[in-house]
């Protein structure tokens, strides 16, 4: 949570995290198309000029103000190649909440584990753990032939028992109750943030 | 009299992450890095100057120093904005993942390749790629700045052009980072003769990751590359490895205790 006394600005982070190609655009092409017209700012992607593949996706969400203060989420994605670790990092900084999807195509079991223990260490590289981050995990693809079982998906990534959706992102299913999960958290953990602060103020 | 208003280094606070925090500050003045400095006005990147280059091949080149001691001062910076915050950042750090994942790669000219240029790559830098030096040498020894290069160069390989034809060297990344921002961009060299020379030693870099203890890394990564593999027993003795580097480390912790519930269940 970034508190802006200049700006006036309250803002959170939320990053969707993921393998490459697991949809992670996708679920931010379709919240953005779900969120009102007057609550959504435009979408910012960057491709790569060589690969023709995605970067990075970017898009703000206000939501009202709040004691005087505009409050803004801002929705990211991370690429997903392996290559862009630092990139990976930068996203993850400041981060308030993370949508880890998982691909649940039966060949991306790997793809899969390699880019959750990638999160763990990107976010150690920042001090932080999982636990640190209210997180949640979509379970994507759910219409691809033979998906990898939800109770592997679990066991593999979600041993924690952290809230998990099924989606299938491209049509928009799964989506909204995603973020809104995540977002409840979110704004519980700075509820909770902001009253310490009250009481040692 | 200048005023200095922080000053930092870039080992441990990326500079992705100040750019975007004068930008909250809605910041005026210079942002001087090793190898130059960037102008902000409210916040805003307004100029950029790194060497010879000015604008946005200047920001580029400023994101792919990742070492070495930077400056805030207040002052005037003029000109328009080079793009939106995020954007500029995001561009800066994707070249840096360029360059370090292009850096280390030793590549040869396909059979039958006659393009003779591709925006800034020349025939003459084209003939150092010889299948023996990386890429890193390749360019530093034709005194060109990477980031010039870096995009032409990975669509040459994405096109067939330009082909890996031995291991990558990995070690030329942290060669990179030893000399950048350190030394001047040198003349180019003659071109290059048929035998490939040794590399000359150089200074090993004060690695960005110096800071953290690399055993637990590579413990961890053992530890992850064993447990996809199945391996359990080698899987655990890596997170114990790991744990004994870093007592009391969640991570290393959790992956040991997924290990022994896997082993458990077995």
């Amino acid at each position: 949570m970034r508190l802006n006394s200049l700006k006036r600005t309250l803002s959170v982070k939320i990053v969707y995290y993921g393998p490459g190609l697991c949809g992670k655009t996708t679920n931010l092409e379709a919240l953005h198309r779900q969120f009102p017209e007057r609550q959504r700012g435009a979408m910012l992607q960057l491709d790569t000029e060589t690969e023709r593949t995605l970067f990075f996706d970017y898009f703000p969400l206000s939501l009202g103000t709040l004691g005087g203060y505009r409050v803004k989420v801002d929705f990211f994605t991370v690429p997903g190649q392996s290559f862009y670790q630092a990139t990976r990092r930068v996203v993850l900084e400041g981060v308030d909440g993370i949508v880890f999807v998982a691909d649940s195509s039966p060949d991306r079991e790997d793809a899969n584990l390699v880019s959750y223990e990638d999160m763990l260490r990107n976010l150690d590289r920042n001090r932080k753990t999982l636990a640190d981050v209210p997180h949640v995990f979509q379970w994507n693809k759910r219409d691809v032939p033979r998906p990898i079982p939800v109770s592997v998906l679990q066991r593999q990534l979600n041993p924690h028992g952290a809230q998990s959706f099924e989606a299938v992102a491209i049509r928009g299913d799964g989506v909204w109750e995603t973020q809104s999960s995540l977002l409840q958290q979110v704004f519980e953990s700075v509820r909770k943030a902001t009253a310490v602060r009250a009481q040692n103020a | 009299m200048r005023e200095v208003v922080l000053e930092a280094e870039l080992e441990a606070v990326h500079l992705a992450s100040l750019v975007q925090l004068v930008e909250g500050e809605m910041f005026d003045g210079w942002l001087h890095c090793p190898t130059g400095r960037l102008g902000l006005r409210q916040g805003a990147v307004v100029a950029a100057r790194c060497g010879e280059l000015d604008g946005m091949p200047a920001l580029r080149e400023l994101f792919l120093c990742p070492v070495g001691r930077v400056r805030l001062e207040r002052g005037v910076a003029e000109g328009a904005p080079l793009g939106g915050t995020l954007a500029l950042v995001m561009e800066g750090v994707r070249i840096a993942d360029e360059w370090d994942r292009l850096a280390p790669l030793v590549l040869d000219e396909a059979a039958g390749f006659e393009a003779p240029t591709i925006g800034p790559v020349d025939r003459a830098l084209l003939n150092g790629f010889d299948g023996v030096r990386t890429t890193y040498e390749v360019v530093k020894a034709a005194g060109i700045r990477p980031s010039g290069v870096t995009d032409a160069l990975l669509q040459l390989m994405d096109e067939g052009w330009l082909v890996e034809v031995a291991p990558a060297r990995p070690d030329e990344v942290r060669r990179w980072q030893a000399t950048v921002g350190t030394e001047p961009v040198e003349a180019p060299a003659p071109a290059p003769v048929a035998a490939a020379p040794e590399p000359e030693p150089e200074p090993m870099a004060p690695a960005p990751t110096a800071v953290e203890p690399q055993d637990y890394y590579e413990a961890l990564d053992a530890g992850r590359i064993a447990l996809r593999a199945g391996d359990h027993d080698a899987a655990e003795a890596s997170f114990m490895a790991a744990l004994a580097a870093r007592p009391g480390d969640r991570i290393a912790a959790q992956n040991l205790k997924r290990v022994r519930a896997l082993q458990a269940s077995a």
